[in-house]
This record gives structure tokens, sequence and C-alpha cells, in this order.
């Protein structure tokens, strides 16, 4: 561990759990997670907002032969410490046992991704933040659209120490440009860039992506609810990653009989292939989870079979299992989650997918959505900021949008192109790297006013 | 569930009427959103905690009851339709007005009494239409106070506590299912 905020999380931890140890329990394990962030709002074309903040939280878990309490502060003063150590004592003295408690993990090694981590992120001004804001919104003053949206960018240190000998600390950043443009025809257009190093995002040509789909969607007609053939780009990728992450692979979903995990079974086209990798630099690398358990490389689904599912140290222990570094912090009833996941890239290009559609719909992204039958990964939500209706291969222009009730399962299972850009954008809690594909059929059923 | 004192602009809780009789008459604000309408802050400004900016939220957003019948009767007063209860899956759109929630439970109503059990039931349609359909509501003792704790909005993300008292309600043809499994 080569960086001071790192050690210096670790060296709370430490101090931590000392004080949890003191209240004679079994096994303690603290987590601390500090932060340094910032936001840039923009809206109606100007910056109106911009927050910043620099936070710590500590998480204690004891556990008291097994009963397991947890207590959580943002004070790091001796007494603050001492009381957040009875608090957490004081829970596990009084709520049930937990019959097939596994214990706490042990150590790993969880080497640092130097990629993971971007001095120019870690020292993102708000002047820097204003410029991309600037870029943004002169793309969309240059379309006669106006633009909304923010960039933040973040620091976070994050440090484990466990009474069964884990020590693990480690500092990264993250940075993320999101913009939605709305034209005065009620056209609206989105685009996002999610990256390490904030530097890297291009800020005047994500502004000019959805400034030009603002212009594009504008007066948009209705068109019949039904099936079509649809390309999805990334943005709406993202979510098929996020829910079939949260559906059906993690271990405590499996154990908990709401899966359709099976693995050796037949979910996707052969052109699907998803992993979960905190390691991989094209994301947002985090290379051990809030449990301190180093991460493992896992493929979920290897070219349209099922293959594994990631766990945390309970759900591993109840499985005869090793935990594959996917805890999130105490107490968890969301069981294990893949935060990293990696839809692998296919050989088409954007001209393909869309050339590959006789009649269908091209659709930015994804709005409100929600499982409807969890076990065969149903659901429903909107399209949103650029749908448009394709025939022969060519865009005809803008579509209302549409409600969807859509298998995921089947989406994956019909998947007949992917991409071979990807982008890096922002998941449910962590970082995704998704291409666009082209799907056979998707079930739309409803649609409304814009 | 939202249930305070003074929202965090310092403005005192209250009841403000958002529709009256079918008819839209109020929002929710805050100070610097109602003097944009003329109006007065209905002091609907929260955070979710200390490192947050306040933001407009829901507080408790309630469909008062109606002297007439309970829901008892207003099922006994059904000839064909369906009995929904807890929902579990909610999705609408970015300006509210395609919904499509899910319930865990549907009952057939025939002829004023409950039948048969079916299973994954849904409901969808566009808000005003919904609601315009609404031709009963439930009395007193029909009224339940619900909610969720964990209604999310802006961004960075914040979690707030709403609530919901309400009594049951029949509402004309509503489009329910979409599909079967």
């Amino acid at each position: 561990m080569n960086d001071d905020r790192a050690r210096d999380a670790l060296t709370l931890a430490e101090a931590v759990l000392a004080q949890a140890m003191d209240q004679g329990v079994t096994e303690a394990e603290a987590l601390v997670m500090a932060e340094d962030s910032a936001l840039t709002r923009f809206a109606n074309s100007e910056i109106h907002q911009n927050v910043a903040e620099t936070n710590v939280v500590i998480n204690l878990r004891v556990v008291v032969g097994r009963r397991i309490g947890v207590a959580s502060s943002g004070r790091t003063d001796p007494e603050g410490l001492r009381r957040l150590a009875e608090n957490a004592a004081a829970i596990a003295r009084v709520v049930e046992e937990l019959d097939d408690w596994g214990g706490l993990p042990g150590p790993t090694e969880a080497t640092a991704v130097a990629a993971g981590y971007s001095p120019a992120t870690d020292t993102a001004s708000p002047e820097f933040r204003a410029d991309a804001a600037r870029a943004v919104i002169a793309a969309a003053d240059a379309a006669g659209v106006v633009a909304y949206g923010s960039f933040a960018t973040g620091t976070e240190s994050a440090a484990v120490a466990n009474s069964r000998g884990v020590r693990v600390g480690g500092t990264r950043t993250t940075s993320q440009l999101i913009t939605v443009s709305m034209g005065p025809d009620g056209g609206t257009g989105y685009a996002e860039s999610a990256a390490v190093d904030a530097g890297t995002i291009d800020a005047a040509a994500i502004g000019r992506e959805a400034a030009d789909k603002a212009r594009a969607t504008a007066s948009a007609v209705s068109i019949e609810p039904g099936d079509y053939p649809v390309v999805l780009e990334e943005y709406a990728v993202v979510d098929l990653l996020d829910m079939l992450g949260y559906l059906g692979f993690s271990a405590l979903a499996v154990q908990e009989e709401r899966s359709f995990f099976e693995a050796g079974k037949r979910i996707g086209s052969d052109l699907v292939t998803i992993t979960d990798d905190g390691r991989d630099p094209a994301g947002l690398p985090m290379w051990f989870d809030y449990e301190g358990v180093a991460k493992q490389r896992v493929e979920l689904v290897d070219r349209g079979i099922c293959r594994n599912v990631v766990y945390d140290a309970q759900t591993a222990a109840r499985a005869g299992a090793t935990s594959t570094g996917h805890g999130l912090p105490a107490p968890n009833p969301y069981g294990p989650f893949p935060l990293n996941m990696v839809m692998a890239a296919g050989t088409a290009s954007r001209d393909d997918l869309i050339g590959g559609l006789d009649r269908g719909l091209l659709v930015t992204r994804f709005h409100y959505t929600n499982p409807v039958h969890p076990k065969l990964a149903i659901v429903t939500g909107m399209t949103r900021d650029g749908t448009f209706l394709v025939e022969g291969g060519q865009i005809v222009g803008p579509v209302k949008n549409l409600r969807y009730t859509q298998s995921y399962l089947e989406a994956i299972a019909r998947t007949v192109a992917v991409a071979s850009d990807r982008r890096t954008l922002r998941g449910f809690l962590g970082g995704v790297v998704v291409p666009a594909v082209r799907i056979e059929a998707w079930t739309f059923t409803g649609g409304t006013e814009h | 569930m939202g249930t305070f004192g003074w929202d965090d602009e310092g403005v005192a809780a209250q009841a403000v009427p958002l529709v009256q009789n079918g008819i839209f008459v109020g929002y929710l604000s805050s100070r610097e959103t109602a003097p944009r309408i003329g109006r007065q802050s209905s002091g609907a400004m929260r955070a979710d905690g200390w490192n947050r900016i306040p933001l407009i939220r829901m507080t408790n957003i309630n469909l008062l009851p109606k002297p007439g019948m309970s829901l008892d009767e207003i099922v006994a007063d059904t000839d064909d339709g369906l009995y929904l209860a807890s929902n579990r899956s909610w999705s609408i759109d970015d300006r509210r007005l395609n919904f499509q929630f899910a319930t865990e439970v549907a009952y057939e109503i025939k002829n004023g009494r409950k039948g048969r059990l079916f299973k994954n039931p849904t409901y969808t349609g566009i808000t005003y239409e919904f609601w315009r359909s609404c031709d009963a509501v439930g009395d007193e003792s029909s009224y339940v106070m619900l909610g969720t704790p964990n209604c999310g909005k802006g961004e960075p993300g914040q979690t707030g506590h709403v609530g919901h008292a309400v009594p049951g309600a029949r509402f004309r043809n509503v489009k329910v299912g979409v599909g079967k499994w």
C-alpha cells in the first residue's frame, strides 16, 4: 500500500478493531470508507450548483458467539470509537443467533490496481468541472437546445481490518459526466461518460451527442406498442447487466431460490459473455470488497452459458465455497453483488447494428426500470431521451417513448449482434463496461405522450 | 412516515391541497419555487442528511376518505372487476404519465363477491386518465397509513420517508395484465 489516505484509513480501522475486541466480542471487523467528492450541476445551460463533501464513515461489525451486531459512525475521536464499539457489542448481545454463521473472512492477497487511481480526478477543481460544463453547454448552444446535467469527481479510500488478520486498504478515483439536452419541439437527448481519469472525458463530444439527439427527437410521433427488433445503445445495455446481476448472479438470490441461475444452462446467445472483474482497467476498478476480500474475476455468462455467481463470506460459507470478493457493507440484506460487470465486445459497428434492422427501434436508454417477475428476469420500464424508428436499415425518425415489459433473459438469448466499441458507464453501484447490441425482439407494452 | 415538524428551509410542515374534487389546485413547493408561481412554500424541502442539499420531496401524500361506502361495500357494489392488493413493483415515465404497477395478489370480483385468486397481477395507464376513472373512494373505516422508507430522488441520491394514507378505491376501465407467467 503506497498511499497515505489508505494507510490512514487502515490505521483508523485498526483502532476501531482494538476498541471492539476490548468489548470481549468473539470476532470483529472494522470498515472505514473515506471520500472526498464534488459535483458541479448545470440546468438551463447555466451552472447553478456546486457541492463538495469530505466525509468518513466507520462501519463496525462484531460477533458474539453467533450473534452479529453492526453500528456505524462518523466520529473518529477516541470517545467516538469507544461508543461505536459499545453500541455494536450491545446490539450483538441482544439479537438472535445466526444458525449458519460462517465467520469473518481471512486474509487474501489484494494487490492494488494502479489504473484505478488518477491524480487528475483527485485534484479536479471546480474550474475543471466548470470547463467541462462549458463545453457541454457550448455544444447545446450550437445546436439550439438547452443543457442540463452534472459532472462528479471523487476520491474514495477504503480500509478493512478484522480479527482474523485481514488488513487491506486502497484509494481509487471515479468521475461521471451526464447530460440531458432539451430542444424547443419536445426533443431530448442523453449522453454520459464515466472514467477513473476525469481528464479523459471528452465533454464537448458528450455535449454534441446529447444536443444532436435532442434535435433529432423533436416532434416525435406515436408508434403502436408490440414486438420490435431493437438496437440498444450502451446506456440501455447497462440496465440489462445491472438487473441480471441483481436478480440472478448473487449467491444469496440462488440460495433463496429467487434466481434464474443454473450452472451450465444456456441463457444467452453465443455472442453474450459477461464477467465481473474489479481489476479490469477499462472499468472503474476496485480490488477488494467491503469485507476486505480480494476481488476475483468471475465469469457469469460465457458465450451464452451460465457459469458462476458471486459470493461474499457468508454465502460462500453456506455453499462450501470461497468468497469471490463481492461483499457489501454490513448489514447487507442484498447479499453479494457484481459491482464491476463487463460485457465482451463483438465485431459490429454502429452502422452494422442499425443496418440490420428491417423495421425496428433504436433505443438510447431506459428509465425507471423495475422487476415484474424476478425469477424470469421480466422487467418493466420506459424508453427515454432518444427512441427512433428504423426501416430498411435507416433511421426514419423519432417516436414517442414506449413502455416495455420484457424478460432480460430472453433479450440476451435473442442478441444477434454486439458492437465492437464499448463505453464505461455507471451502473447501480459500480462501473460497467458495455457495448451496444441488436436484439431480435423486444416487447413494448404501452405508450406515453412524449 | 412523511411526518415532520419543519422542513429543511425552516418552513413549518403543513397540509396543502393538491387535488380537490378532481381538480388540480396545488403544488409541493419550496422557498425558491413557490414565489415563481405567486405562492408561499408548502414546506416540502427536505434533505436526507447533513451532507445533502434539500429537495422538494413528497411528504404524506394522502387520498382522503369519502363518507359513503366502506371498502367492503365498494366490493359489494362491483359486478365485474378485480381486487388488487399490496404493491410490489412500480414504474412511471419521466413526466409521470405512463405507469405500470404490479401487486402481490388479485382476486376476481363477480357480482359483488371476491372469488378466484390470480397471480402476477399488473395494471397500467396514463396518470390523469386513471384518476379521472375513479368512481368510488372508501370511507374512514378503510383509511390506513402506508408509505415507503426509501423513496429515491436526486443526484447525489437521497432517500426519503414518504407516507400515503389511503382508503381503498375503485377505478373503471383499467388495463390489467401484460403477460402470463
